[in-house]
């Protein structure tokens, strides 16, 4: 299994607009932000989303904790992050 | 390929195979919209994961199956971001929990069985009309009515079988520390207490009498003045009470039944129900 991706080191030259995504998020959003979009979340992106990004668990664990196929937490993970990131945009 | 959508997040997370995740970035290199996305993604992840940490509670885990407000009380680690203020501790206190010596093992409860037996009769009497002079607490207490919850809504460690021993579920109610769920077969009632902990066995009444039940250690006790039965045991890490009016053994018959109802490793309970509590315990709006 591969390690994460190194995000500095994938996106050379930062985002489509020039800038670094990630500075401009961090100086856009307080916590209580981040905490305010995830419980906007529908339940299922957000159990996906919390147990990946807070807990920490592989794929494979959340998987089998909730019962349901790798694909389907693979993809409510992702678009868990996607209305996350649209939540979160000015 | 076509757009490489939640490949994405998979690669992110480091779960695609080498040759995947090549796909997978030669894809993005090529593709400006996957670029775009890539970048959305990676923004709201590692915004979660940089949420600051909170302090953990010792207790997190019988609040957090209860539902309680969680009181912070020490720091207990560093590596967990916080997700909100309760969120967060319950989070935290997971991976201790998993992971620890067992430094931070579950509460040991002194369970109240007049109390539970009385709850019981008391909640009976309020949800079912007097059924019988059995029925009837000698004291007052307050009935475990309130809040009143769907069975299906429990957390998972609270899942609660239709059916136990002829039984046929009533209700489910959140009671202090943990659920009390009713169940009915005719005119006899029957309780199922369940809260995280141990039991201290030393704090129970003489007068009951130690039994093995399916494997688990029990205790079994029979309320006097009130016409109730009850027996005590442990289950992976909960604490189980049930107390029944049915003269014979019926509190026996559903206590055997319920730990293989509840087969689910301990670590996947706690699990689903930090991501339930998200839920449950996050304010609205």
């Amino acid at each position: 299994m591969p390690l994460p991706e190194d995000a500095d080191r994938f996106v050379a030259g930062g985002g489509p607009d020039g800038g670094d995504p990630d500075a401009a998020l961090a100086a856009t959003t307080l916590p209580q932000d981040i905490q305010a979009a995830l419980r906007r979340l529908p339940e299922d992106f957000r159990v996906a989303v919390v147990l990946c990004d807070v807990v920490g668990l592989q794929y494979d664990e959340i998987a089998s904790d909730l019962g349901v196929p790798i694909g389907t937490v693979r993809s409510r993970i992702h678009r868990g992050r996607a209305l996350l990131r649209k939540s979160l945009t000015p | 390929m076509n757009h490489a959508d939640d490949l994405l997040s998979a690669l992110l997370d480091g779960q695609l195979t080498p040759a995947e995740a090549t796909e997978v970035r030669a894809h993005v290199d090529a593709c400006a919209e996957c670029a775009a996305e890539l970048d959305e993604v990676r923004a709201a992840r590692r915004a979660v994961r940089e949420l600051p940490a909170v302090e953990v509670p010792a207790t997190f885990l019988t609040e957090l199956l209860a539902g309680d407000t969680v009181v912070p009380l020490g720091r207990r680690t560093a590596r967990v971001p916080a997700v909100a203020n309760i969120g967060a501790a319950v989070v935290a206190g997971l991976v201790i929990l998993v992971f620890s010596s067992g430094s931070l093992g579950p509460a040991q409860l002194r369970p109240e069985v007049r109390g539970a037996v009385a709850r019981h009769a008391s909640t009976v009497s309020a949800l079912l009309g007097s059924t019988g002079e059995h029925l009837a607490p000698e004291t007052e207490v307050v009935p475990t009515t309130m809040p009143q919850r769907d069975a299906s809504s429990l957390p998972a460690p609270y899942a609660a079988p239709a059916r136990l021993a002829g039984y046929d579920l009533v209700d489910a109610y959140r009671s202090p520390g943990g659920v009390h769920v009713l169940y009915q077969r005719g005119d006899y009632g029957l309780s199922v207490f369940e809260l995280p902990g141990s039991v201290d066995w030393g704090a129970l009444p003489d007068d009951g009498s130690s039994m093995s039940l399916a494997g688990h250690r029990a205790w079994r006790w029979e309320a006097s003045p009130v016409d109730g039965r009850l027996v005590v045991f442990e289950d992976d890490g909960m604490v189980v009470i049930v107390v029944g009016d049915e003269p014979g053994d019926a509190v026996l018959d559903v206590a055997a039944e319920l730990p293989s109802a509840r087969a689910v490793p301990m670590t996947a309970r706690v699990r689903r129900a930090v991501a339930r509590s998200l839920e449950l315990l996050s304010p609205t709006g």
